[in-house]
């Protein structure tokens, strides 16, 4: 009890101070190299990304007419995560890293993630992709492994260390989560005051951004036939935004000594991102239907989602509450506090508390996180 | 705008429907209450005299008549305990996803704990009949995790 109090105290002061001093964020030091910039333009809270980093991504990682300078093209951000209940067999404090890389081929921006893996996990590539806008049409392209273009990262550049509700979910003997990345294609493009994009996916990846330790489960999972994306984003008043997303798929999945069977799903979200001076409230509501996800031929409904209420200490420190709820078809929910801030240029520090709804044992955890190199002189 | 936006909040709420509580210990578990651990994670597959086991711990349970079984899952992801009608492991799965509803109360009425959270318990199962009773985990069948209750 004194210890949990002590490590809460302690990481309450650094995020205090932190707080009333935020300070310019650190995260892909390859871009900060490129430009010249302070990474807090694009930063918010490392590693999550603030509108113009956003944009930045949007256009191609390109900001046409800058000078640009030489990089390291490789990076590496690292993180030690502590949770005060461990899964059986795993540490309190775990370190996980990640390789990151970017350059410039022509007009292609290539990217990549790759995972270092802790907890004894093989690395694995996370994200992998080609970037390209094309001009004339203003449609962005991805091409490789990439996340699904949700109403936030659902598993990088990410304000929490807690997947958010509906979407680290699985269902039945589909394991594929709305936050794995896909292998395929991303298509996007502002029309009008909306935005649009689509995705046509045939794969996904297999690893976790951090890496973690790899359990053996009898179960693969491949695509029947691509999995196909609509994401559309509208303005309805100054700061508020209210959004669509439609996916349908068809899972192939096998179980030792079982044929191989199809799961078909659709799953269907509708989302509010709305502001208000310091206040952000974001939430999603999924509705998902597969058509056999036992391989017995068994229908299952799934829903869920998150409510997410954000206060700015500043530019560069949160202090969040956030509702998270799944139902497939067994019900979870959880109420999940953070804060989080800039520690110095290149790092962030998260505290965060998530405990279950009615009641249950809460999980306090936290992560350091910090990304190198970092520009000559910033 | 601001009532747009609150309905929106409390239609967006997060909210489920038609769902079950999972990974609550009923009050009725007493000091006569056997522990079974789920974790894949540290699973070692051993032989038993029903086929290949796995994943629950121990492998083999005897429990006294009377008393009652409840299990806890000490794994970072979900699993589900769910009773077979079998005399030995089948080759492939045999559940079907009724097996992600909490049902069942009893060994000889058969079972099933529910998709059971990392770090959540069952509800208790009450060893009401002397048999030998199987079961797995509907996720992770195949991997293999299955085991077997013995009431003498």
């Amino acid at each position: 009890m004194f210890r949990k109090l002590a490590v809460v105290t302690a990481l309450s002061a650094l995020l205090a101070g932190a707080a009333l001093a935020p300070r310019p964020a650190q995260a892909i030091p390859i871009f900060a190299q490129r430009y010249g910039f302070q990474c807090g333009v694009c930063h918010s809270v490392l590693p999550e990304l603030n509108a113009f980093g956003n944009a930045f991504r949007d256009n191609g990682y390109r900001l046409p007419g800058l000078p640009k300078h030489g990089t390291t093209i490789f990076a590496l951000r690292e993180q030690v995560g502590y949770t005060e209940t461990p899964a059986q067999g795993s540490e309190r404090t775990v370190p996980a890293g990640a390789i990151l890389g970017a350059a410039e081929i022509g007009e292609v921006e290539a990217f990549f993630h790759d995972s270092l893996g802790s907890e004894g996990g093989p690395s694995s590539l996370f994200l992998g992709y080609l970037a390209y806008r094309d001009e004339p049409s203003k449609i962005l392209f991805r091409l490789g492994l990439f996340e699904l273009p949700l109403v936030h990262s659902p598993a990088q550049r990410n304000d929490t260390l807690t997947t958010y509700g509906y979407e680290g979910t699985r269902f039945g003997l589909d394991d594929l989560t709305l936050a794995t990345p896909r292998w395929g294609i991303e298509a996007e493009r502002q029309i009008g005051v909306a935005t649009l994009a689509t995705t046509i996916a045939v794969g996904n990846a297999a690893g976790s951004a951090y890496g973690g330790k790899p359990v053996e489960t009898g179960t693969s999972q491949t695509f029947a036939a691509p999995e196909y994306g609509l994401y559309l984003r509208v303005p309805v008043a100054e700061d508020v935004r209210v959004g669509l997303d439609l996916l349908d798929g068809d899972a192939a999945i096998a179980q030792l000594a079982r044929p191989t069977f199809d799961d078909a799903y659709t799953r269907e979200g509708v989302s509010l991102d709305a502001q208000r001076g310091r206040l952000q409230l974001l939430a999603e509501q999924w509705y998902g239907r597969d058509v056999n996800a036992d391989g017995a031929g068994d229908p299952l409904g799934s829903t869920g989602g998150f409510v997410r209420l954000r206060w700015a200490l500043g530019d560069h420190a949160f202090i969040g509450l956030r509702e998270d709820a799944a139902a497939a078809p067994a019900a979870t929910r959880s109420l999940l506090w953070y804060a989080e801030a800039q520690v110095g240029r290149h790092a962030r520090v998260l505290i965060q508390q998530q405990r279950p709804i009615p009641g249950g044992p809460t999980s306090l955890g936290g992560a350091l996180t910090f990304g190198f190199p970092w520009p000559w002189g910033q | 705008m601001r009532v747009l936006s609150l309905s929106l909040l409390v239609a967006l709420g997060g909210c489920t429907a038609g769902a079950t509580a999972s990974g609550t210990v009923g009050a009725a578990a007493t000091a006569a209450t056997t522990t079974i651990d789920i974790s894949l994670t540290d699973s070692v597959v051993v032989p038993t005299a029903y086929g290949t086991s796995g994943g629950f711990t121990p492998a083999v349970a005897t429990v006294v008549l009377g008393s009652s079984i409840r299990f806890v899952n000490t794994d970072s992801f979900a699993h589900t305990s769910t009773s077979m009608n079998a005399t030995s492991f089948p080759a492939a799965s045999p559940f079907s996803a009724a097996a992600l509803t909490q049902s069942g109360s009893t060994l000889s009425g058969g079972w099933s704990a529910g998709a059971l959270a990392a770090g959540t318990a069952s509800q208790p199962i009450l060893a009401d009949k002397s048999g030998t009773y199987l079961y797995g985990c509907f996720f992770h069948y195949g991997a293999p995790m299955r085991a077997a209750i013995v009431v003498p």
